[in-house]
């Protein structure tokens, strides 16, 4: 190693030990996200979540208990009926609500997502509203699964979710 | 239909429950109408020797068809990752119009079944075949049943398709469908429902104990066995699969045959079957108390059999109560 090459090293090192507090700091602060177990399962049909990976939805309130659904459809029956499903819960205590990218498979907000109904994709529980992130993705996503409308989430009402299943 | 090896199975052992019950069943009837243990006729002596292959093969047969109930359910279970909406055995008994039908006659025939072999039991102990007519008359009445079960059967898995979207257990077994006997009894009033099982229970162990210390109040006991059996079929779905689950809304009777729940429905239902058929058999018994060569066996049988019903109606209980106490299902 040349003289030149190691005093770069050195300098990389002694800023990378600079910055490692500071990362690891970072680390503890962000805060800790539930992680799906072999136990959870969804408060509304009772499926075992883990099992359908690519279509948990997740609800947390703000009295620190999350529950995982197996697809979007069960996370707003519960989301339009809190007490109903977890007793002494109620919906105003919802905090944050995450779905899976169904392009991504990663969780994204669930009041910014786009969700396209009708499609010829089939959730764990029949037919399902699909969520994406951006507009772009529902409307491929639309066109390539023959998919009806595209709905953002205030759009969603009990109706539209308990018609999903009587479609055939 | 779908190839899996539990189906084929399943059909295997339909085929071999009906095709041996109608064999027998035709010698039964032979019995039935020429059996005359005074004569020494070529015809009598054959169907003497015959009756000891055909209750030989019917001891088997009739355990098969005890087996394959469970096998039916475990089949159900088995095959539900492989159907839209189906997450345990409900979804996948309602893919098409023949599963629900097939598992109900095939309940009431797991019944018919532990009555024939407790009686076919009972004549075995005796030297002059006492109940012989009486076996095999009940053999008659039993065959078209296991023969309907099995073209239900066959029904059921030749017609299963793939791509059918079915209703979750979530769904068919919701208090607030409003058609379908499961959404009907899952409406009950859960704390009544408890109530109910708690006492039916009760009184049929206090019951069976009292009928094998004095031997009396044979048919009372196993009326109260009987119908202790259906109040907890409909409690396990009111209310003690909402503490099992911890769910308040999930009724399923069918979840808890699941790994999950360590397999604990197995052991709910087998207890609740066995002491179904060991309770009701009390009765089918008692009527022949008086016939000379049962004298002393049939007493003593029938207080196995009661037994044998309240241990398992306890073990039942016991496992239930244990389940509600170790429960974090807040109601």
């Amino acid at each position: 190693m040349s003289n030149r090459s190691r005093r770069e090293f050195l300098r990389r090192l002694t800023a990378a030990a600079a910055l490692a507090p500071i990362l690891i700091a970072d680390l503890q602060a962000a805060p800790e996200r539930p992680v799906i177990t072999k136990k959870d399962r969804c408060p509304v049909c009772g499926m075992f979540v883990y099992k359908y990976p690519k279509w948990v939805a997740e609800i947390v309130l703000a009295d620190g208990s999350y529950y995982f659904y197996d697809g979007v459809k069960d996370m707003f029956k519960h989301y339009f009926d809190v007490p109903k499903f977890t007793r002494g819960k109620s919906a105003d205590q919802i905090r944050e609500i995450y779905v899976t990218d169904y392009y991504e498979v990663e969780l994204i907000d669930a009041r910014s997502a786009f969700y396209v109904i009708g499609s010829d994709v089939l959730g764990p529980m029949g037919h399902e509203l699909l969520p994406f992130k951006d507009r772009e993705s529902a409307q491929e996503f639309l066109q390539d699964h023959h998919g009806q409308t595209i709905v953002r989430f205030g759009e969603v009402t009990r109706k539209l979710v308990y018609s999903l299943d009587r479609r055939s | 239909m779908i190839l899996h090896p539990t189906v084929i199975a399943n059909l295997l052992a339909s085929l071999t429950v009906s095709g041996m019950i109608l064999y027998s069943a035709y010698y039964g009837l032979q019995i039935v109408r020429h059996w005359d243990l005074s004569s020494g006729s070529e015809l009598q002596l054959t169907l003497e020797r015959r009756t000891y292959l055909i209750s030989t093969i019917l001891s088997y047969v009739f355990g098969l068809e005890l087996l394959s109930l469970f096998l039916y359910v475990f089949t159900a279970d088995s095959l539900c990752p492989l159907f839209v909406g189906a997450m345990c055995a409900a979804g996948t008994l309602n893919v098409n119009g023949f599963g629900y039908p097939a598992l109900l006659l095939k309940m009431f025939d797991f019944f018919l079944a532990g009555l024939w072999l407790i009686l076919n039991h009972a004549d075995n102990q005796a030297w002059d075949y006492p109940l012989i007519r009486k076996k095999y008359l009940l053999l008659v009445v039993i065959a078209p049943f296991i023969v309907g079960e099995m073209v239900l059967q066959c029904a059921y898995f030749l017609k299963m398709k793939a791509n059918v979207i079915t209703s979750c257990c979530g769904s068919l077994f919701s208090s607030e469908r409003v058609e379908g006997l499961g959404s009907e009894i899952a409406a009950l009033s859960p704390q009544t429902m408890l109530w109910m099982f708690y006492v039916s229970v009760a009184v049929t162990i206090v019951a069976g104990i009292h009928f094998y210390l004095r031997q009396r109040g044979g048919y009372l006991f196993s009326a109260l066995a009987i119908i202790t059996f259906f109040v907890s079929i409909v409690a396990i779905i009111s209310v003690i699969s909402l503490y099992i689950y911890e769910l308040p809304t999930h009724h399923c009777p069918f979840c808890v045959l699941q790994k999950e729940y360590h397999y604990v429905g197995y052991l709910l239902y087998l207890a609740l079957f066995g002491a179904l058929v060991s309770g009701g058999g009390v009765s089918a018994l008692i009527p022949f108390r008086t016939i000379e060569s049962l004298r002393t066996v049939i007493p003593a049988l029938v207080r196995k059999l009661a037994l044998a019903s309240v241990v398992l109606y306890s073990l039942f209980t016991a496992t239930v109560t244990y389940r509600i106490a170790v429960s974090h299902l807040i109601m």
